[in-house]
């Protein structure tokens, strides 16, 4: 097999007297080339046409949004709380509720006593039972 | 250079004998494209390569500072109706960026590989 010596190519790191094949050229030449112009021109023709999906910019988090209540569950929400801390300003609209007529009577019970975990366990009792939180 | 999709065998035939002769210039020309996205840190090696008419591999390996070694292949499928990326069988569109940045480095693949080849006719002359 002929060969020729081939100088070292900056960057290749190669031996000063490499020796590459007729073969080998004619092969780069002859294979190589049109194949590589081949994949160049085909790629950009498809990435002419199809550029590649648009990627949109992250969109910024959304607050949380406001919870949908039931009246029976704001409700239900602010009789724990007033039974907690004692602020009726719902009373009007609970005035014919007899439950909560008698979660006053049970507030009454237990007026004076520092009871706050007990009074919590039975006003979330009792609005379970009347309320009852869907499945 | 170890390319896993680049088996080396010994050719017997005149078609495994071309085949090896294409292979033999690919991983040259893998090594010239590994070298046109810039250094690279230590312990990594990248091939960037033009396989067929519409196949680009991209393939890297490096060592993390565990000394555990991590390889990665990234394959390029032009077809008529769009680019894909394929990573460990799972098969992407490409953003526009990518489409952008893989057309630049194959047209500067094709430079850099036709300007070596055009050297080796050269010296042979």
């Amino acid at each position: 097999m002929t060969t020729f010596n081939f100088p070292s190519l900056p960057g290749f790191g190669s031996s000063p007297e490499k020796r590459f094949a007729p073969e080998i050229i004619s092969f780069a030449f002859y294979g190589r080339k049109p194949k590589i112009a081949g994949a160049v021109a085909k790629l950009r023709i498809v990435a002419n046409s199809n550029p590649g999906i648009e990627v949109a910019p992250a969109p910024a988090p959304a607050p949380p949004a406001e919870p949908q209540l039931s009246l029976e569950e704001i409700q239900r929400r602010e009789q724990i709380r007033m039974a907690v801390t004692g602020n009726d300003f719902l009373a009007p609209a609970l005035q014919n509720d007899t439950s909560h007529a008698d979660w006053m009577a049970k507030l009454d019970m237990m007026a004076g006593e520092d009871k706050l975990s007990e009074l919590r366990r039975i006003v979330d009792e009792e609005t379970d039972r009347e309320y009852p939180r869907a499945a | 250079v170890n390319i896993p999709v680049l088996p080396k065998f010994s050719p017997r035939t005149p078609e495994e004998q071309y085949a090896a002769i294409e292979r033999k210039l690919i991983r040259r020309e893998a090594k010239i494209g590994g070298k046109l996205f810039g250094p690279l840190p230590k312990g990594h090696d990248r091939q960037f390569f033009c396989l067929d008419e519409h196949t680009w591999v991209w393939h890297e390996n490096w060592t993390d500072k565990n000394g555990q070694r991590h390889t990665l292949t990234t394959r390029y499928e032009i077809r008529p109706e769009g680019i894909l990326k394929v990573q460990n069988g799972r098969y992407q569109q490409l953003t526009r960026n990518e489409v952008k940045n893989l057309l630049k480095a194959a047209e500067l693949y094709q430079d850099r590989v036709f300007a070596d080849y055009d050297r080796m006719l050269q010296h042979a002359a």
